[in-house]
């Protein structure tokens, strides 16, 4: 047959198929701020092109300080250009494949944690560099200026090296309306679970719901509470635990037990079994009936574009359990953190690390302050007023746990504690209930 | 009818060339991938190391990827029968003479044409909402308050919230086939059963339902094929009762914020018990609905 | 006699009209709660989270800053360019290339024609998943990066099976008589399928064109694996990463504006062509 024709027919069909493959295969042009100076007349000796992967979203507020402040620090530095892709939480996902594929990324945020454990293999050493002053640390070194347990918690999870420029400190701590507690005539914040209980009765004499959580904070109380009687260490045994015997431990009854009788005293807001995030927490400051939520010190950002003005803010730390190894002086702290890739050269090197000091001391940490409602990093800085509680905090505490408690940083079962300790929590279930519910899963 | 060689192989060649490429070698590269370790997406080769079963025994003694299997098996047979039932009844009565029955099929099949993830999300974040829900305040309008008092997204229902979602976005489609095999059924069929005296239900088990019986296994095969795939939903619901398969295997080669640990080897592995159930399923309703002798 | 006949008839429809009363129940039930889904979806993105939770969605009044947020800090047109540039030439390309092999090997005999009809239907129970490993493996380490190419390219081969066996299947009902007339003229068999057997399957291309457009629109694991950083983004996997940024801020009329803005065009373009659409498909469907 024709042969010909065929052979033709192959050919246009494959022109087609190039053409159109061609024709709009445009290399993606991203959509961040770009600007470079014009080095001219330069006063600083930085100069690098710099890209910059965010885990924060466009939309979040810390983006557009990042996005200001780099505008801030390229007027000031001609020789440098700053561009941002703002990938979202995702970013821990999307990052360590995207350099290890070989593309040029300078910089990058994440929360701390993410940054030792994922991106180990890009990882600059930063040491040197906190070692040296910088014009927004008043000729301190940075290791000095900043604060010190947020320092200390890098130098931890670094195993005594420096590998990311600590940004936006954060704590998982009890935030509660200072309103209903005083109309409750719950006059100090309670230190003791007996406390805890107590303040929790009155509140509920006065009208008001003591508690409230959304699904994925939910277990922070019952990691707090673990954590406290048995350390931490032993949390950790207990959720890498693959046949389940260790909950068979009294201390993790005595922890259910103590949780069923929140439930049982109406502690929990009707619909916690059924909230989304950020159901709960909206509701926490629509509503204003519900007196406290275990959460974290980003949550006041979140919900700023609801709360009212007048809602008054406070913060305690997790009580002291009685009989426990750890008291209240432990608290759930973390930061996020500016981390900078191996593979740079010195020059593109030193000028991300002064853009993740400019960013993280003096004005611009202000302003994530200001407007993400953030703890400050530069001890300088003062907290937002919605977390003033937080100052006292810090000072007190003395242990650190991993951030929401080690409960729940097993992924394999993290969920599945989570669903049957919200039974708890909502009445379906009792303490005996819910350790048999996590153990028949295996 | 007769081809030269040559030509028959310029016909395939495009499909096949990017079947083999994109879809053949991949699949046997991850199927060998799991008797390998393979710790992140990017390992090269040479850092893989032969580890036999042992993918298989790690996922079979994991619990998210056991309730997976169940989930996913509840998600087939439930969503299943309500989806294609549903489009069913919808397909049987668009065929009858009904007022407005180009506009009422368009309804129909509007939600085909919206984002999966918005249509997961409208549900989840809307109409399954406690405080502001769509059918929570409809109940309690019309004042059956055991009714708006059902909690949607509490851990024992969040399953079914999803598979009520899931078949809202999946029925359109379902019954614009059965409408388009009803519609082909020639009348004469109709007015027989109708000179006998037979009711329309009678019809549609005894006419309708026989005649379009082949459409019907398609339709239930390619219900199950999309099944094992199952991860839109699951990821916008995104609770230890919705999980699926597929997501497990995602977050397996991905990590997530909580815990960033990879396993590439067992998502393999993963990837090859679903395509193993997928298959069976794709046998199994096959054999269900046999093939019909009708001809019409 | 004329006119009883006629009252006749409409009585007899009228009674018809009666019996599919719960029929017309149904319709205007499903009608209606989508109706209502949807357009309160798009007030509430108008409100205010406040105005959504305590349940008078206008009490701060009209409230664009979710849509100005949207606008200003997300991607909204490149996402939507993205869109098109990976479902329409895809869509295109698997007509091109699928109906040709679906022609032979629904109607000719050689050797492998069985094993290809088997690997595609098996194909189609292999989950998405199985292929994104090495795929991913291999474009990071070739340094392949934000390729809408590789998009392309992906999208086409991931429904070939489906299209494949689609076709094969309408191919195999069309009767041989037209073949054996075009070869006694004398055509050879690209002319035959072209100009003919193409043709021919066209309300069986119409309708996989609709499906593969629809689909590819509203793809969402491939492209969340492969084209998931803000440039490249398409509809599906931005809306999540919109939402998601929402959640975290808390802006419930934020969340409703990305559903809104996500699912608007396709609805708006659907209902000035869901006739010719749905005839389209209805007339066509799958064959058993």
């Amino acid at each position: 047959m024709n042969k010909k024709s065929s052979n033709l027919l192959l050919f246009s069909s494959l022109m087609l198929m190039i053409f159109v493959l061609v024709a709009c295969s445009n290399d993606s042009s991203t959509d961040e701020e770009t600007a470079s100076g014009d080095g001219a007349g330069s006063e600083s000796d930085l100069s690098a092109d710099l890209q910059y992967w965010s885990s924060y979203n466009e939309s979040e507020p810390q983006a557009r300080v990042l996005l200001d402040a780099a505008d801030a620090f390229m007027e000031e530095n001609p020789g440098v250009s700053i561009e941002f892709t703002f990938n979202g939480r995702d970013n821990s996902e999307l990052l360590p494949t995207a350099i290890q594929s070989g593309r040029d990324i300078h910089m990058y945020d994440a929360n701390a944690v993410n940054i030792i454990n994922r991106f180990s293999n890009s990882n600059m050493n930063l040491n040197e560099f906190f070692e040296e002053s910088y014009p927004t640390t008043e000729d301190t070194p940075l290791k000095d200026y900043i604060s010190q347990p947020m320092i200390d918690l890098a130098r931890d999870l670094g195993e005594d090296e420096l590998f990311y420029v600590p940004m936006n400190p954060q704590a998982f701590v009890f935030m509660y309306n200072k309103s209903i507690f005083d109309e409750a005539g719950v006059n100090e914040v309670p230190q003791t679970w007996e406390e805890f209980v107590a303040a929790g009765e009155k509140i509920i004499e006065a009208g008001y719901t003591p508690l409230t959580t959304d699904p994925n904070y939910s277990t922070g109380i019952f990691g707090y509470y673990l954590s406290s009687l048995k350390g931490e260490d032993w949390v950790f045994d207990l959720v890498e635990d693959e046949t389940y015997e260790m909950w068979s431990d009294p201390a993790v009854l005595e922890a259910a037990k103590a949780i069923e009788e929140l439930a049982d005293k109406g502690f929990y807001a009707d619909n916690v079994s059924t909230v989304q995030f950020p159901q709960a927490q909206q509701e926490f400051v629509i509503d204003e009936n519900i007196a406290m939520y275990l959460n974290g010190t980003w949550m006041p950002g979140e919900v700023q574009d609801t709360v009212s003005e007048d809602f008054e803010w406070g913060q305690f730390q997790f009580p002291t359990v009685e009989g426990g190894v750890n008291d209240n002086t432990h608290t759930a702290y973390s930061s996020y953190g500016i981390g900078v890739n191996q593979d740079n050269t010195n020059e593109e090197a030193e000028a991300a690390f002064n853009f993740a000091v400019f960013v993280n001391t003096g004005e611009w940490d202000q302003q994530m302050v200001d407007q993400a409602k953030a703890l400050p990093i530069d001890t300088n800085n003062e907290n937002p007023e919605a977390l003033t509680d937080m100052a006292e905090i810090f000072e007190n505490t003395e242990g650190n746990y991993v951030s929401q408690t080690a409960i729940a940083t097993n992924s394999d079962n993290s969920q599945i504690i989570r669903s049957a300790f919200i039974n708890l929590i909502s009445g379906e279930s009792t303490a005996e209930e819910f350790i048999a519910e996590i153990q028949d899963s295996n | 009818m007769v081809m030269k060689k040559k030509t028959i192989f310029m016909f395939l060649a495009p499909a096949l060339i990017l079947f083999g490429l994109f879809i053949l070698y991949p699949v046997v590269r991850t199927v060998i991938m799991s008797f390998f370790n393979v710790n992140t997406i990017t390992s090269p080769t040479n850092e893989w190391s032969f580890v036999g079963m042992q993918n298989y025994i790690d996922l079979f003694s994991n619990p998210t990827f056991r309730i997976s299997m169940v989930n996913i098996i509840k998600i087939w047979a439930i969503t299943g029968f309500f989806t294609l039932g549903i489009a069913l009844v919808f397909a049987a009565i668009l065929s009858t003479k009904i007022f407005g029955r180009k506009f009422f099929t368009s309804i129909i099949y509007l939600p085909e044409v919206i984002s999966v993830i918005a249509i997961g999300y409208a549900w989840l974040l809307y109409v399954f909402n406690s405080q502001f829900g769509l059918i929570n305040s409809f109940f309690s309008v019309i004042g059956l308050e055991s009714l708006s008092n059902i909690e949607w997204t509490s851990p024992d229902m969040l399953l079914i919230s999803m598979i009520i979602a899931a078949v809202f976005g999946a029925i359109g489609q379902y019954t614009l086939m059965y409408l388009s095999a009803m519609t082909r059924i020639p009348e004469d069929f109709y007015n027989v059963a109708r000179i006998e005296g037979q009711n329309s239900i009678y019809q549609f088990f005894k006419i309708t339902l026989p005649l379009i019986k082949d459409v019907i296994r398609t339709t239930a095969v390619l219900f199950t094929t999309s099944t094992i795939g199952f991860f839109a939903f699951a990821r916008v619901f995104s609770h230890i009762s919705t999980i699926t398969p597929m997501l497990f295997t995602y977050n397996q080669i991905f990590g997530t914020e909580i815990n960033p640990e990879t396993n590439v080897g067992m998502g393999a592995a993963s990837g090859v018990m679903m395509s193993l159930v997928g298959i069976f399923f794709f046998i199994l309703s096959n054999y269900i609905i046999k093939k019909s002798d009708y001809e019409y | 006699m004329k006119n009883i006949k006629a009252r006749l008839s409409r009585m007899s429809f009228n009674k018809n009209q009666l019996k599919l009363t719960p029929a017309y129940i149904i319709l205007i039930a499903f009608t209606v709660f989508m109706a209502y889904m949807l357009g309160w979806i798009l007030f509430a993105s108008f409100s205010s989270t406040r105005g959504i939770f305590t349940g008078n969605l206008f009490q701060d009044g009209l409230n664009l800053d979710s849509y100005r947020q949207i606008f200003f800090n997300s991607n909204g047109l490149l996402t939507i360019f993205n869109t098109l540039i990976y479902t329409v030439p895809s869509s295109l390309l698997l007509i091109i290339i699928c109906a040709p092999a679906a022609y032979v090997l629904a109607r000719f005999e050689f050797k492998g024609n069985k094993l290809t009809q088997q690997l595609m239907v098996i194909a189609l129970s292999v989950p998405g998943i199985m292929i994104t490993m090495p795929l991913f493996f291999h474009f990071s380490s070739l340094g392949v990066h934000d390729s809408r190419l590789v998009i392309i390219l992906l999208f086409t081969a991931n429904s070939i099976p489906f299209d494949v066996y689609f076709l094969t299947a309408y191919y195999k009902n069309l009767s041989y008589s037209y073949e054996e007339s075009a070869a006694i003229d004398g055509a050879g068999p690209l002319r035959t399928f072209w100009e003919i057997m193409f043709p021919m399957a066209k309300p069986a291309i119409i309708t996989i064109t609709i499906f593969n457009l629809i689909g590819k629109w509203n793809a969402y694991f491939l492209p969340l694996i492969f084209a998931n950083t803000p440039g490249m983004r398409p509809v599906g996997v931005w809306l999540e990463t919109t939402i998601t940024s929402m959640i975290t801020t808390g802006n419930y009329s934020g969340m409703f504006a990305a559903v809104v803005l996500a699912a608007s065009p396709t609805i708006i373009l659907y209902f000035f062509l869901a006739n010719r659409l749905l005839q389209g498909v209805e007339q066509n469907g799958v064959k058993g």
